[in-house]
């Protein structure tokens, strides 16, 4: 037994764990990002410095990305909160365990492995922890989340069953970090602009559930060029009624800074 | 070497355009010279020209050449009559890393680094899924597409993960290789918006702007779907194992999305969800071309994805034209406009003979193939009934076209040329052919200044005109690629190579006779093997396909048994047009 990697391993279910069942929005990051710096260096034989220097900087530039957008207060004045785990943390830790115990037995999944068993556990662990939030998420900034440890939770598979990857392929799970991470900031400002809030409501769902014709709320203004759009403050938005609205953080000039009913 | 130029005028400029943002007027400009720019980079691409980096490699090939510059192309011509109607200050750079993830995606060999890169792609459209103001509605569209993207990544990786290393000890051979081609199929089947995996798509039509629509759900899935093609043409066709549930239900899929992709299609009346569910009925076809497990499919398929991207970005460009001249996309409000637009009537005329075709074409005939190799007999007939059905569509728009013109249609821009200020008329003083002349010359210098103060404006009052024009050019474009012309059969014939083995994989086994090796390992955008027939010469007949990456099972009691040896079956290019 590989008592580095199995170490790593646990830190790197521990970070999921937190990611997807802790209730303050930078707690999640936290997780996230040990799951980021650790993924990397579960392989056998490790990557080059270079590589593992381009994970590095990806996760922490995906985590800045992530946390620019949170930046700010919540609707109750505190820090933005996310819905958290329904199930609570046991549940998930458990049935991340179990998860695990599944990648350990099955490592190679029917054929000789090439990579270390701890990178299928760790793996399967992340998965299995990324399937809450994916399926049954309102709340952007972890589905947003579930996103990243599913292809996170899949290259780590990849390492286990096929080996340590290219220095391309490090290259170019760097850029799919720092892309993820760009998508889930532009999506969580989007919603806190949109509502104050991470979570979306049922309502916009259902005006979406039948597309026979356009919904009125995602047509654009037209006659002009894209130049001109967003210069605009929103008006009468769903939360603009609401203090959580005040000082918005805005990753994008699209999503302007909503100054509240009060103006300030 | 030669696909570092595209790539690096792609990533440049889609990065120094979003973060110029800020200023809208500069981002786009700098989009567009970009687009341009990377549209010259492209036709530099060379086939069998190979760079190693970082361990992996990246080689160009006939088909990336194509794919890129017709995608560029397309893109510029969206990019640029966007202009004039509704769109979005992030398009053009949207645009330009899409078409750049896409070109990525099919110059690498290796299909493990490939889905990545694909999947990285498809992220790009979430900059422009969220509409300004933020609503929750667009917010929702976002995380759907975020999903998508992801699950289709998760997929993939795992696929091309699975099969990408000895075999020999494999448990359980067909359920595993079943198991990895559906996971691949499916990520496809996600990434295109197939029914039943629309709902992510619907809904993308309406938030994102009509110009980026052709990478969103076309060139960027179409890069994917290439690449799955390549793989699994390397990795499990080679095999000839009995996936007949596996096959089954991606034909399913697909035939589901050629005929209700049609029917909603017709249904709409929202210009941008025609065009959406268009491209879900073509791409319902090229999924076909993954059911097939033949090399016989290689061909028509890569064809048709060519095709069918190229002609959906002539409609979208169409639309765009429309929604920027009338102000609407409610084909009920558009009564009238063929009268009024002569140029985009012409066009989409174009664009519905290039996407339904005739017999000879090559659209018709690759698509005719698909649908003969997966579902033959009657049933096939159906189908290409089916698939044919936006002839409908297209009827069904032309015939609005004529009828007496609406209010918002009388209100719209025409295509009738003005100029925004008359040009003074200088009457002729000058006695003496030496004074005429220099009143001439004088008259023609002070014409010109009164013509370059107007530019702008004139512009402007002709955006209509320019547009039609531009979509004119694109939807000529498109037929020719649907025609056969530029090569397209020829380079979507020529056989995918395998990526170059590592240290610890076993050397390819079973090479079927008669293939040949191209001068390096190229990617799934395919390579130029020694048979391909010259540029605009006659097709040749390709060399058989496929030396499987992953190496045929061991063990008399395996089902699992690798292509016999000799001539196979081998698709027949269709005649250049």
């Amino acid at each position: 037994v590989n008592l580095a990697l199995a170490a790593i391993t646990a830190v790197v279910v521990g970070g999921a764990i937190v990611a997807v069942t802790a209730r303050d929005a930078r707690a999640t990051l936290l997780g996230l990002l040990v799951v980021l710096l650790g993924a990397p260096l579960l392989a056998d034989p490790l990557p080059g410095p270079l590589p593992i220097a381009a994970r590095m900087v990806a996760a922490f530039l995906a985590a800045q990305l992530i946390a620019a957008a949170i930046r700010g207060e919540g609707a109750a004045g505190e820090g933005v909160a996310t819905s958290g785990s329904r199930l609570g943390w046991p549940v998930d830790a458990l049935a991340a365990v179990a998860a695990a115990i599944v990648g350990y037995g099955t490592h190679g999944l029917g054929a000789v492995p090439e990579g270390p068993v701890w990178a299928q556990v760790a793996g399967f662990a992340v998965g299995a922890l990324a399937v809450g939030p994916i399926v049954s998420g309102r709340d952007v900034l972890r589905l947003g989340i579930g996103s990243m440890l599913l292809l996170v939770g899949g290259s780590l598979v990849r390492v286990g069953l096929a080996g340590t990857p290219s220095e391309l392929e490090q290259l170019i799970m760097s850029g799919l970090v720092i892309g993820l991470g760009g998508a889930i900031a532009v999506i969580v400002a989007g919603s806190r602009a949109a509502t104050g809030r991470l979570e979306i409501g049922g309502e916009a769902a259902r005006s979406l559930a039948f597309d026979s014709a356009a919904a009125r709320d995602l047509l654009r203004p037209v006659g002009g060029t894209s130049i001109h759009l967003g210069r605009s403050r929103p008006t009468g938005d769903a939360g603009g009624s609401s203090g959580a609205a005040r000082r918005r953080p805005s990753l994008d000039p699209d999503l302007p800074i909503d100054p509240g009913p009060d103006g300030q | 070497v030669s696909v570092l130029p595209f790539l690096a005028i792609a990533f440049g400029a889609a990065a120094v355009s979003l973060l110029a943002r800020a200023n809208g007027a500069v981002s786009s400009a700098i989009g567009i010279a970009g687009l341009a720019g990377a549209a010259i980079a492209a036709t530099t691409i060379r086939a069998g020209d190979t760079l190693t980096i970082g361990g992996s490699q990246l080689a160009g090939s006939d088909y990336l050449r194509l794919f890129a510059l017709l995608a560029t192309v397309a893109g510029l011509v969206l990019a640029v009559v966007g202009l004039a109607t509704t769109t979005h200050r992030h398009a053009p750079g949207v645009l330009l890393a899409g078409i750049g993830a896409a070109a990525l995606a099919l110059a690498l060999p290796d299909a493990r680094l490939a889905v990545m890169v694909a999947t990285a792609g498809g992220l790009t459209g979430i900059l422009v899924t969220i509409v300004s103001p933020a609503t929750p509605a667009s917010v929702i569209v976002a995380v759907r597409e975020l999903r998508a993207v992801a699950i289709a990544g998760l997929l993939s990786i795992l696929a091309a993960a699975w099969l990408a290393r000895p075999l020999d000890a494999l448990a359980a051979q067909p359920e595993v290789f079943g198991l990895a081609y559906l996971g691949f199929a499916a990520a496809v089947a996600i990434r295109f918006g197939a029914i039943p995996f629309h709902f992510w798509a619907a809904r993308l039509a309406d938030a994102a702007p009509e110009v980026t629509l052709p990478v969103l759900l076309a060139w960027g899935p179409a890069a994917f779907a290439v690449v799955a093609l390549a793989w699994t043409d390397q990795s499990v066709s080679p095999l000839l194992l009995p996936l007949t549930i596996e096959r089954g239900l991606v034909i399913l899929v697909g035939v589901a999305s050629i005929l209700l992709g049609s029917l909603a299609a017709w249904i709409q009346d929202d210009l941008e969800h025609v065009v959406g569910y268009t491209i879900v009925a073509d791409a319902g076809v090229a999924i076909l071309g993954l059911a097939v497990l033949s090399e016989d499919a290689w061909g028509p398929a890569r064809s048709w994805i060519l095709v069918f991207a190229m002609v959906r970005s002539a409609f979208a460009g169409w639309v765009v034209a429309v929604h920027g001249a009338y102000g609407t996309r409610r084909i009920g409000e558009l009564r009238g406009w063929a009268m009024r637009t002569p140029l985009l009537a012409l066009g989409l005329i174009i664009v519905a003979a290039a996407g339904i075709g005739w017999p000879g074409l090559l659209a018709w005939d690759s698509r005719l193939r698909l649908i003969q190799l997966t579902v033959p007999g009657p049933i096939g007939l159906l189908i290409l009934l089916g698939a044919v059905a936006p002839i409908a569509i297209y009827a069904r728009l032309l015939a609005v076209g004529v009828g007496p013109p609406t209010d918002h249609v009388t209100a719209g821009h025409s295509e009738r040329p003005n100029w925004p200020a008359p040009l003074p008329s200088r009457p002729m003083r000058g006695r003496g052919g030496t004074e005429r002349a220099f009143e001439r010359t004088s008259h023609a210098l002070g014409g010109s200044l009164d013509l370059l103060w107007t530019v702008p404006a004139g512009l402007r009052s002709n955006r209509s005109l320019i547009a039609g024009v531009l979509v004119l050019a694109l939807a000529g474009l498109s037929f020719v690629v649907a025609a056969g012309g530029l090569g397209v059969p020829v380079a979507a014939a020529i056989p995918a190579q395998s990526a170059e083995p590592t240290g610890s994989e076993p050397p390819a086994s079973e090479a079927p006779s008669g293939s040949e090796t191209p001068a390096g390992s190229e990617g799934p955008g395919a390579t130029a093997p020694v048979s391909a027939a010259p540029s605009g010469g006659p097709p040749v007949e390709p060399s058989p396909s496929a030396v499987p990456s992953a190496p045929a099972p061991a063990g008399a009691s395996s089902p699992v048994t690798s292509r016999p040896p000799g001539p196979a079956p081998s698709f027949q290019p269709l005649p250049t047009f």
